[in-house]
């Protein structure tokens, strides 16, 4: 049994197509991470998926439930990361854990919540008091209180801090040890690598690719990644052309090239160098990466 | 029933932790009703004349120190009696001479002036007979009826406890167009929570705060103005119907609007002349002839009304039944309209 299945799922708003004919399947015990740009309908998937939206056209079902015509069946038993924690603003961390976790046939111990959150020192502060940061890690925390068995998080890690950001990966490694199921959105792309089994990314309502990171990158990259700093470029149009390079990405900030024969490039970004054409003070060399395919599929930088 | 139990804890907390909650619904009240109380509530038996007299003869002033109506000063000189009447020490001077009795007034005092008047002419009737050996056949003997007698604040405490639960029932209603605007209720469809119980657990809430304040007022109209404690507990019937009623007019008027500052506006507007048209802190007689229909519509008059019945026993103006029917009335119109039209999102 599949945790999540979704075929040809669409929702339009108007004349806008938020998704449009998407299709996945997410095993149990998977980490699945939906990645994408803002605005590119992966909070939509998440709500329609979850039942807070009713969809227009395709399937859904979660833990083998169709959330529209079976809500009960399948809210007791995902847990759905959502701005809900300052819901009573006057009650503490504490009293708001035990308060949603009494919503739930079954509950994990709120220290266990506490602990898994790093919100520990907070307990019994008025959740009208904490940080953007705390209240993102508490609404976490909400989404597990009930101890179920998948879990949704909704951009869990935007707007926080690189330390913060780090102790929520923690969060979903351990859910992955428990053998949960997570359902993430995140448009981080190191952060999907690092955490996630398998990934599809989506653009303007629709995945244009599906698999394990890993595979991802392999798949449309058996090349390398050479960087300049696109103030030491002088003439770009002067690296295309060049045999050894098989494509080229210009931004504000760098030029990257991609490569099959590193030997070759550095030969004849050499002789570039010579002619004036560049500088090679600040070259660097890397594995490409999701951004890659990203910016391969689409022609634009996920954050754009 | 553990999520209602919770949710209920929560509610109570999340309104108690609140200065400002706590200051309308417990505090307010109680300073409304002191200011009033001081303002108004000055009153007691009738204040007695205050008579400086004149008195060329010597008997007519000592006869009329035996009325208890009266205050007697005597004066000298006429002129200083009437300086001391303009500078308000008197409310009359009567200046006796022979055969003849000057009573001086200014215009405040007409009426007392009047029932002076009178009195001095069988007073002096009565000595004039005397003098001549007649006594009077026929006398006059006064005889104490007792009929409750209410004052200011005992038609003004029901009135601030109509008030205070009207505000509690209309404004409460807020917290839920807050979350709604927010759209955590929206979110709260995610987890198993059923959404109605929020809703009951928050009327719930709302309805024991009634109770609260209740205690409380009547408690502090019993502390600062020795107003009766009601005897039966047949007034609590009324608390509940009438908390009942504004409760479902606030999430009536919840269902009606989008954002918390246009509810907040038409709370305001509903509230604000129903506090001042509904007669409950002072008899509709005394407002002008063209506005006494308006009272009539409004259910703060009819629950205003009960509660004075109830309370304290002042006589019902439009009657229970009337005032049942018109609540119940209010009641069902408002509920029906909450629940057709009431949104989540």
């Amino acid at each position: 049994m599949w945790a999540v299945l979704v075929e040809e799922l669409r929702k339009y708003y108007g004349p806008v197509k938020a998704v449009d004919g998407v299709s996945f399947e997410v095993p149990l015990g998977e980490v699945f991470g939906l990645l994408g740009p803002n605005g590119a309908g992966k909070t939509t998937t998440v709500e329609t998926v979850t039942g807070l939206l009713r969809r227009d056209q395709g399937r859904v079902l979660v833990l083998g439930f169709d959330p529209l015509m079976n809500p009960s069946a399948v809210k007791s038993r995902i847990g759905v990361q959502l701005q809900i924690a300052h819901l009573f603003p006057r009650l503490t961390v504490l009293e708001t854990i035990r308060l949603f976790g009494s919503f739930y046939p079954q509950r994990r111990p709120a220290e266990e919540v506490l602990a898994l959150t790093g919100l520990g020192e907070k307990a019994r502060v008025f959740v009208d008091k904490l940080s953007g940061g705390q209240l993102k890690r508490l609404s976490v925390g909400l989404a597990l209180v009930g101890n179920v068995e998948v879990v949704f998080l909704d951009e869990p890690t935007s707007g926080l801090d690189p330390q913060a950001r780090r102790s929520l990966w923690e969060v979903i490694l351990t859910l992955r040890r428990e053998g949960k199921t997570v359902f993430l959105t995140t448009h981080y792309l190191d952060e999907a690598e690092k955490l996630c089994d398998r990934v599809a990314i989506i653009d303007q309502g629709k995945i244009i690719a599906l698999g394990k990171p890993r595979d991802l990158i392999t798949e449309h990259f058996v090349e390398k990644a050479v960087e300049i700093p696109r103030s030491e470029v002088r003439e770009t149009n002067a690296l295309t052309g060049i045999p050894s390079i098989t494509r080229v990405s210009v931004d504000d900030e760098k030029v990257t090239l991609y490569t099959l024969n590193l030997a070759q490039v550095f030969v004849d970004l050499g002789q570039l160098a010579e002619r004036g054409y560049l500088a090679l003070r600040n070259i660097v060399v890397r594995e490409a990466t999701l951004e890659d395919v990203f910016l391969k599929l689409t022609g634009r930088r996920i954050r754009d | 029933m553990k999520a209602f139990t919770y949710l209920v804890l929560a509610h109570l907390k999340n309104a108690f932790r609140d200065r400002m909650t706590l200051f309308w619904f417990f505090v307010f009240p109680i300073v409304f009703m002191l200011i009033f109380g001081i303002v108004f509530g000055r009153e007691g038996a009738p204040s007695a004349f205050m008579v400086g007299t004149v008195d060329e003869e010597g008997e007519t002033t000592a006869t009329l120190g035996k009325s208890d109506l009266l205050r007697v000063f005597q004066e000298g000189e006429i002129s200083s009696a009437l300086r001391a009447l303009r500078a308000g020490k008197y409310d009359l001077v009567i200046h006796i001479q022979k055969g003849k009795v000057m009573l001086y007034y200014s215009a405040q005092n007409a009426g007392k002036a009047q029932a002076l008047e009178g009195h001095l002419k069988s007073m002096l009737l009565e000595a004039e007979l005397r003098r001549e050996g007649h006594t009077p056949t026929t006398m006059v003997e006064k005889i104490l009826v007792e009929i409750p007698h209410f004052r200011q604040m005992d038609y003004f405490l029901p009135g601030i406890l109509a008030m205070a639960l009207m505000q509690l029932g209309l404004f409460g209603s807020l917290d839920f167009v807050s979350l709604r605007e927010r759209k955590i209720i929206r979110h709260l469809g995610a987890t198993p929570l059923r959404r109605e119980l929020l809703l009951w657990s928050e009327i719930m809430v709302r309805m024991g705060v009634s109770f609260l304040q209740t205690g409380l007022i009547i408690t502090a109209g019993w502390l600062f103005f020795r107003v009766q404690v009601p005897e039966s507990p047949s007034f609590l019937f009324w608390v509940l119907l009438g908390s009942a009623t504004f409760v479902s007019l606030g999430y009536c008027i919840a269902s009606f609007t989008k954002t918390i500052e246009s509810a907040e506006g038409i709370i305001q507007m509903v509230q604000f002349p129903m506090m001042f048209l509904s007669g409950i802190f002072f008899p509709p007689e005394m407002m002008p002839e063209s506005l006494r229909l308006i009272p009539r519509l409004l259910p703060l008059s009819y629950f205003g009304d009960a509660l004075r019945h109830t309370m304290i026993g002042i006589p019902t103006q439009f009657g229970l039944t009337n005032d049942l029917l018109i609540l119940l009335g209010w009641l069902g119109v408002s509920f029906f309209l909450a629940v057709r039209f009431f949104r989540w999102e």
